[in-house]
């Protein structure tokens, strides 16, 4: 193929930014997630983040940052195998083992690297992933890496699970993947009778608590706590870059599990270590949550609460949601882009998801209120989004 | 009690992808329903063939069944 071939073949169709006269992504921020955002130079009210707790911009986080830049400088430069890992990364994996109730953790320097990681280190051509249909994409991409069988099944629905588990028996290993907090409507997985059924299958179950850690359960635990489960057997991932406001993802498990993957998980070992700064804003970021969670929690769920109500009171089609998270329902890309285009005109920044993020036609405008935000910027969201009702 | 508001109605010769706008797990998902059913393992390239209804009748019942 010519080079010119190449490049006439891989190229941005943005007949959709064009159509709608409004590319929502890539946004120019100019400042970091205080009550107000700056894009642009102006001032926007912030619903597109996910900082749920709102301590991305905490002093606390910052301060530890800096002093972890003055002790170990910027990087290792190298992978956690060499000499990447520092005393801060095995003292933050112990704190967040202990945090989600598992044994051991691991750091990679992403979520999404992680989940795509995992399956290709411990799952084989004979194997099959059971997995609900709306997984994030880091799960997907990384279950097809494997080339074993793949069963969806439909979204939370535990029938559709247990009917993929049935006719799965004759595979050598089964999983079960899902995410917690599906964050695109703010579903929460019925995860204790996932794991429940994986005990009576003999499948290892494996969550993405990415939008639960810090979120959900009675002390912002995520999914385990808030499912109730105990001594569990399986395998956890989570962002710490949303709730935890830092960069990175784990993987927590069994001991020996955790220390098979230290040395097989390619995703890990060939990664230039995530940075002690990063490290010690992650465990500056836990301390704080497992102090401040219940004040932090309830503004966070206020905020949610009042939005949510607002918007059904005015009339929007907002999804049903079990999480700090409120979606509208707006339908075909072009209708997303154009409500995401008045919210952006009127100086709200919320989080558009077209096709083929969400099914086709089926786009929602996501909004996540942080427990930074003051209530009279709620207030004034809410009016907006009154207005454009009304108009 | 069975869901009978169904938003499209399917004949033989609806595309389902492109007028019921099913995704690849969507795909997947009606492929692993029909190897439950028949008992049967559907080679990849085959399911690259299913766009309609009776697109899928003809390869299974050409192959399979």
């Amino acid at each position: 193929m010519s080079t010119k071939k190449f490049y006439e073949l891989h190229y941005l169709n943005d007949e959709l930014a064009r159509k709608t006269g409004f590319n929502p992504y890539y946004v120019n921020v100019q400042s970091g997630l205080n009550d107000s955002l700056i894009i642009d130079g102006k001032e926007f009210i912030n619903l597109a983040s996910n900082n749920y707790l709102g301590i991305a911009n905490d002093e606390r986080i910052k301060e530890a940052t800096i002093n972890a830049i003055n002790k170990y400088g910027l990087s290792l430069c190298a992978t956690p195998i060499a000499l990447g890992g520092t005393d801060l990364y095995k003292n933050l994996t112990q704190k967040l083992s202990n945090f989600v109730g598992l044994k051991s953790s691991i750091i990679y320097p992403s979520c999404y690297q992680a989940n795509n990681g995992l399956f290709p280190a411990i799952a084989d051509k004979n194997d099959v992933i059971i997995i609900d249909q709306f997984s994030h994409s880091s799960l997907v991409e990384g279950a097809r890496t494997v080339g074993c069988k793949i069963r969806p099944f439909l979204h939370n629905n535990i029938d559709s699970l247990e009917k993929n588990l049935k006719n799965s028996l004759n595979y050598k290993q089964i999983f079960v993947a899902s995410e917690s907090v599906f964050s695109t409507e703010g579903s929460i997985a019925p995860f204790a009778e996932i794991v429940e059924l994986c005990k009576k299958y003999g499948a290892i179950p494996v969550i993405d608590d990415s939008h639960g850690i810090g979120v959900i359960g009675k002390n912002g635990k995520g999914i385990l706590e808030h499912a109730e489960i105990k001594d569990y057997q399986g395998i956890y991932t989570a962002s710490l870059g949303k709730s935890i406001a830092n960069l990175g993802g784990m993987i927590s498990g069994k001991k020996s599990l955790i220390d098979y993957l230290k040395y097989y998980s390619p995703h890990l070992i060939y990664s230039t270590s995530i940075t002690p700064p990063i490290l010690a804003g992650i465990e500056k970021a836990i301390c704080i949550i497992e102090e401040e969670f219940e004040a932090l929690g309830n503004k966070m769920w206020k905020y949610r609460n009042k939005l949510r109500d607002a918007l059904i009171k005015f009339g929007y089609d907002v999804r049903s949601s079990s999480a700090p998270i409120t979606s509208i329902v707006t339908g075909t890309s072009v209708d997303t882009l154009l409500f995401a285009k008045e919210l952006y005109k009127r100086k709200i920044l919320a989080t558009p998801f077209i096709y083929p993020s969400v099914p086709e036609n089926q786009g929602v405008i996501r909004l996540i209120a942080g427990a930074n935000l003051e209530e009279k910027t709620i207030d004034r969201a809410i009016q907006i989004f009154k207005e454009i009702k009304e108009s | 009690m069975e869901n009978t508001d169904y938003k499209y109605k399917i004949n033989p010769n609806t595309n389902l992808f492109t007028e019921l706008n099913i995704d690849s797990f969507g795909k997947l998902m009606i492929v692993n329903a029909i190897e439950d059913e028949f008992s049967i393992e559907v080679d990849e390239d085959d399911i690259e063939k299913f766009a309609t209804v009776n697109e899928i009748i003809d390869v299974l019942q050409s192959k399979y069944i």
